[in-house]
């Protein structure tokens, strides 16, 4: 691990190590190893929305949507094709990469505000899932077709744990790889400084030559890719795919929810958001299974009065109160830093 | 380096800005005056691209045609600008700002070692070389404009434009900051042009003034003959003495 490359690996390699050892408890339980998946694959989607939205100020609220188009090319490319579903992914990545960067492409030249490009989105969202319906003979419509790609069983037999572990441990290695190429970007690039001036002030970063339509496109393409990713390990950890699992609620809404609670513009403001989120999820589901929604939007309610800048934020404030510092100090980004002082 | 041939900017039926001719020679100080409403920022904003002149304007920065190129492209070019209200990127250090104006405002493609060199350096220039680790968002009002031109320096400038740099400053700090554009010329060969309300501030550092009254040019001569100028006399009364 070259910590001098790479600001924040080393608390990364920690957080990775905790993933990996977090499902060895309960490796039996189908239920904890899919809480688990959630879990990972919702601190994706916030991850991409971290860097599209938190760093670059492009709402993208079509996440669920776009995530479907990628779950649905590679399960048509690997199918129409006879490849394998590895040749898929790559392909519904590129795919997607090129929608997102096209719309932020469009809504730069356009100077689109944060409200328009939400809004813009939004109806792409709503196309989507209509196309997702509409489209039989390619989706099997709201009946959809089962997804259990990747052959995963084959391995699960070989090592000897159920699929799901297998799912899981994929999912974390396209997490930590996003989590990677988030470091990379924004701690340690020239894109980060970029993408700062943007988010602040984009007539300034104009004036001092930074090229804002095209940093903007290169963000809504990686927010694509990792879109694409997320949506696809989505269906598949599902096993079945089906329109319902990409609406607006039940993607875009949590993904912000996510990324708002943990703490946006945060390393790993989507983990820890999505710990909360969907434990908090699980557990009304299990134990007020009438009363989910409503409680949930209740607790939401609290967490986001009380929380505004996030969980992360807030938990920094309190431990500086009782005087233990996470080692502060480098730019606003203490959460990495304490593993390297 | 900067001319400019019938430079003209119209709002709907408005005409800001009405056929201004206009030259920078290199190493020049010149500074833009003129009653509020002349024009003088939207002209700012027609030569860095930030609005789109009409179709007769001929700009040319360098001998290269600037007037169909986007504000990133005018920048990396050589021709920086700083605003009427400052506008640093707050949530950053002061060392990122000068890093952002170095790594991305010059046309050549420099590495991170050589960016981070001329940021701090930048710094020094402007005496923030201490605050290098501030929020630049902190900074008093003053020091944030020192680093809005510590950011254009760091991109290694021909021409900056500054808009009314000295407004809202004490006199002090006035003095301090006219004395830093001097340097701005002599030290880096740094053309200057100067948008400013203050005449404290440019009578004893232009070369030559420029007047703009209801976006045309009534007249251009060094600091005397400007003062001693009647129609800019007469543009002005209406101002001061009503």
């Amino acid at each position: 691990m070259n910590t001098d490359r790479l600001p924040g690996a080393r608390s990364l390699a920690l957080v990775g190590i905790l993933f990996v050892i977090a499902p060895l408890p309960v490796l039996g339980s189908g239920y904890y190893i899919g809480v688990l998946s959630r879990i990972l694959l919702f601190a994706l989607f916030a991850l991409a929305l971290n860097i599209v939205f938190g760093h670059n100020d492009q709402l993208f609220l079509f996440m669920g949507g776009l995530g479907g188009v990628g779950a649905y090319t590679t399960a048509l490319v690997a199918d129409s094709f006879g490849v394998t579903p590895w040749i898929g992914l790559p392909v519904a990545a590129l795919l997607c990469g090129v929608i997102a960067m096209s719309v932020s492409w469009v809504s730069a030249r356009r100077r689109f505000t944060v409200i328009l490009i939400s809004i813009l989105t939004l109806n792409l969202q709503l196309v989507f899932s209509e196309a997702f319906i509409g489209a039989r003979d390619l989706t099997g419509g709201s009946t959809g077709f089962p997804y259990e790609l990747f052959s995963l069983s084959g391995v699960a037999d070989a090592v000897g744990v159920p699929t799901a572990v297998v799912l899981y441990y994929l999912i974390l290695a396209f997490l930590l790889a996003g989590m990677v190429l988030y470091l990379w970007l924004i701690k340690s690039s020239r894109y980060g400084i970029a993408f700062e001036a943007i988010r602040e002030d984009e007539l300034a970063a104009e004036s001092i030559g930074i090229d804002v339509v095209r940093y903007k496109a290169i963000a809504g393409f990686i927010a694509g890719v990792l879109i694409a990713i997320a949506g696809t390990l989505l269906a598949r950890e599902a096993s079945y795919i089906t329109p319902s699992i990409f609406t607006f609620l039940a993607v875009d809404v949590i993904a912000l929810i996510v990324l708002i609670v943990g703490g946006i513009r945060r390393t790993y403001g989507p983990i820890v958001g999505a710990i909360i989120v969907e434990v908090i999820e699980a557990a009304l589901g299990t134990y007020a299974a009438n009363w989910r929604t409503a409680i949930f939007g209740g607790l939401l309610i609290i967490l986001f009065l009380y929380f505004r800048s996030g969980v992360i934020v807030a938990a920094e404030d309190l431990l500086e109160d009782w005087d233990i510092s996470l080692g502060g100090g480098n730019g606003g980004t203490p959460t990495e830093a304490d593993a390297e002082s | 380096m900067l001319k400019a041939a019938n430079i003209r900017k119209k709002f709907g039926g408005l005409v800001a800005i009405d056929g201004v001719d206009l030259e920078i020679g290199r190493g020049e100080i010149v500074a833009l005056i003129g009653p509020n409403g002349a024009g003088k920022t939207t002209l700012f904003n027609t030569i860095t691209g930030v609005l789109d002149p009409e179709e007769d304007t001929e700009i040319t920065f360098n001998g290269e045609d600037i007037v169909a190129l986007d504000t990133h492209e005018i920048a990396r070019s050589g021709l920086l600008r700083t605003f009427q209200i400052v506008r640093v990127f707050g949530e950053m250090t002061v060392f990122e700002n000068a890093l952002a104006g170095a790594l991305f405002g010059s046309d050549e493609s420099i590495s991170q070692e050589e960016a981070e060199e001329r940021a701090r350096e930048a710094l020094a220039f402007v005496g923030l070389e201490e605050k290098a680790e501030m929020e630049a968002g902190n900074l008093p009002i003053a020091q944030q404009k020192q680093l809005e031109l510590a950011r254009t320096v760091a991109s290694d400038p021909d021409l900056v434009l500054l808009d009314e740099i000295a407004s809202g400053l004490t006199p002090g700090e006035i003095s301090e900051l006219s004395n830093t554009i001097r340097r701005l010329r002599d030290e880096r060969g740094i053309s200057v042009f100067w948008i400013e309300h203050i005449m404290d501030a440019i009578m004893g550092t232009a070369d030559r003034i420029i007047v703009l009254k209801s976006g045309r040019k009534i007249a251009e001569g060094t600091p005397e003959e400007i003062q001693n100028d009647e129609a800019v006399a007469e543009a002005y009364l209406g101002e001061d003495h009503s």
